[in-house]
């Protein structure tokens, strides 16, 4: 069927194929996380229109850069942010579902990037629908960047953000080999992280003390590091060291994730086989 | 037996009932102590950063659709008071859609107590127990800040429009059970639901006029949220006031009028 691709390749694309089936499976559940989408946009909207009133400038953002902070937000939210590895605790402590795993020629970690792949490349399109319906009706000027060095490390910066994420929640998955109650301890790291991105209002709003404390998470660079390196407000070495903390963030989180990985498979106890 | 007789005895019943399916329910949440903690964080965490974001916002505006930072506060911890009653004493009827499909809603239909009452109270979120003291200690700090006159007749108004807007949630919780008993579905209705009451935690001043409309009459976030806060900075007319109550009544007895049309085509599958 794809006589090209490795026969590793041809797995995954199988996977893949299957993930994305299974989204469009719930196709009310789709459509209704289309509306709840759009009432947090129009939400979003509205309340900054508001705080802006008659300014031209508030927090350094104009109008137009700060609707642009809000769609590249849930650009960011849909490509970066959007996972499935919450799904990864409930199978390792829901039975012999796990183990199946082991025993059959895949990695767990590919597997389960793989699914988060195919749920953010279809989820994109429609996320830019969203944005391209609200700014329509609410006629919001938007900045669209034009210069294609900047445009490059946004795109850099989004793929980074995108492992980084996909390595945290991974991680913090893997807490389930060690207690059943893992489901809590995601939902508060899932809300700080969402926060601290800067998913919901941008970072600068908060005073410098706590954008210094925001800047040494690695949430930072999930989200408002590759927006505000969209909008250019940021210099062309700061864009370079913000890779290299990234990069470095997802080096020690992979080796945190992998050392975690044999731990838990060394505790693992294959309850439900 | 009197008719004051019969509702003291009734009352003390359903209190007696409530009560148990409490108990057990804090049982079951506190043996995952990790769960318990974290989610309780959690939920801090997420009033936290909203309080952060407005106190933060206020040190570079002066005020959010003519209110000020206090009054904006105001509506702020207003809204986290009726979202949390309406989690607390409300959130059994997310659950009805597998009593719907296993069909275990037969139980509580054959059994001697109201079966909404029974189907809300089977998960009284003691999550939400814990944020409700810090959030009214909060309110209670906001409201002692508010430089306008606060009279008793205005606090008594303010309480009962909070309990017009639990009315309002509670009518709303039970639409979404009974569109659960004609199409299985509910999940989705309350998450609507819950994002368009998020609307109420900022002014209903800062949306367009026809966003307001479908905030006050068609799905009463407004009347819930920003009204109490209103009445209590003495700026809600009274006309307003008796529209909250109208609203409230009209959406209490549509909603118990359709969940007993409902329970018509309750097919008990599965029993």
């Amino acid at each position: 069927m794809y006589p090209y691709i490795s026969e590793d390749l041809r797995k995954y694309l199988a996977v893949f194929k299957i993930s994305a089936a299974n989204v469009f499976q719930y196709r009310l559940n789709f459509l209704i996380g289309r509306a709840r989408d759009l009432i947090l946009l129009a939400t979003l909207y509205y309340l900054w229109k508001t705080i802006f009133g008659p300014a031209q400038n508030l927090f350094g953002y104009t109008l137009a850069a700060m609707f642009t902070y809000v769609a590249g937000s849930h650009l960011a939210r849909a490509l970066v942010l959007l996972t499935n590895t919450t799904n990864i605790a409930s199978e390792i402590t829901g039975g012999g579902k796990f183990f199946a795993y082991l025993v059959r020629p895949v990695s767990y970690l590919k597997y389960w990037f793989t699914v988060d792949l195919a749920m953010k490349i279809i989820e994109f399109p429609f996320a830019l629908l969203e944005i391209v319906i609200i700014a329509k009706f609410f006629k919001i000027d938007l900045i669209f960047q034009t210069n294609p060095l900047i445009i490059l490390a946004t795109i850099i910066s989004v793929l980074l953000a995108l492992i980084l994420n996909f390595y945290l929640g991974y991680l913090v998955s893997l807490a389930a080999f060690w207690t059943p109650q893992a489901w809590g301890p995601r939902f508060l790291f899932d809300l700080l992280l969402s926060f601290s991105a800067g998913a919901f209002f941008p970072l600068d709003v908060f005073g410098k003390m706590a954008q210094t404390i925001f800047a040494s998470l690695p949430f930072y660079y999930l989200l408002f590091f590759p927006i505000n390196v969209y909008l250019g407000r940021i210099a062309p070495v700061n864009i370079f060291i913000g890779f290299i903390i990234t990069l470095s963030w997802v080096v020690v989180i992979a080796t945190i994730t992998q050392f975690v990985w044999q731990a838990g498979l060394r505790a693992y106890e294959g309850g439900g086989i | 037996m009197a008719d004051g007789q019969w509702l003291m005895v009734n009352l003390s019943k359903y209190f007696k009932i409530w009560l148990l399916m409490a108990k057990m329910n804090l049982a079951e949440q506190v043996s995952s102590r990790i769960n318990f903690v974290s989610l309780v964080l959690g939920k801090f965490v997420r009033m936290g950063f909203v309080f952060g974001f407005l106190i933060a916002l206020f040190t570079h505006t002066q005020n959010l659709a003519g209110f000020t930072l206090t009054q904006t506060l105001l509506f702020f911890m207003t809204f986290n008071l009726v979202d949390i009653l309406a989690q607390l004493f409300l959130r059994g009827i997310y659950w009805i859609r597998r009593l719907v499909i296993q069909g275990d809603l037969d139980l509580i239909l054959t059994a001697p107590v109201n079966p909404l009452f029974r189907i809300s109270a089977r998960t009284t979120d003691f999550l939400d127990m814990t944020t409700l003291v810090p959030t009214i200690t909060i309110l209670v700090l906001v409201i002692s800040r508010l430089n306008s006159g606060l009279t008793i007749f205005n606090l008594i108004l303010y309480v009962m429009l909070i309990f017009v807007g639990f009315i309002i949630a509670f009518s709303i919780h039970v639409i979404a059970a009974s569109v659960a008993v004609f199409t299985q579905e509910v999940d989705n209705l309350i998450w609507i639901y819950r994002d368009l009451m998020t609307m109420g935690r900022f002014p209903i001043d800062i949306y367009a006029a026809p966003v307001k409309l479908i905030l006050t009459f068609v799905i009463p976030v407004a009347v819930m949220t920003s009204f109490p806060t209103k009445v209590l900075l003495g700026i809600l007319s009274p006309q307003s006031i008796i529209l909250a109550f109208i609203i409230a009544g009209v959406f209490l007895v549509g909603s118990l009028k359709l969940w007993n049309f409902s329970l018509r085509y309750y097919t008990s599958a599965s029993s």
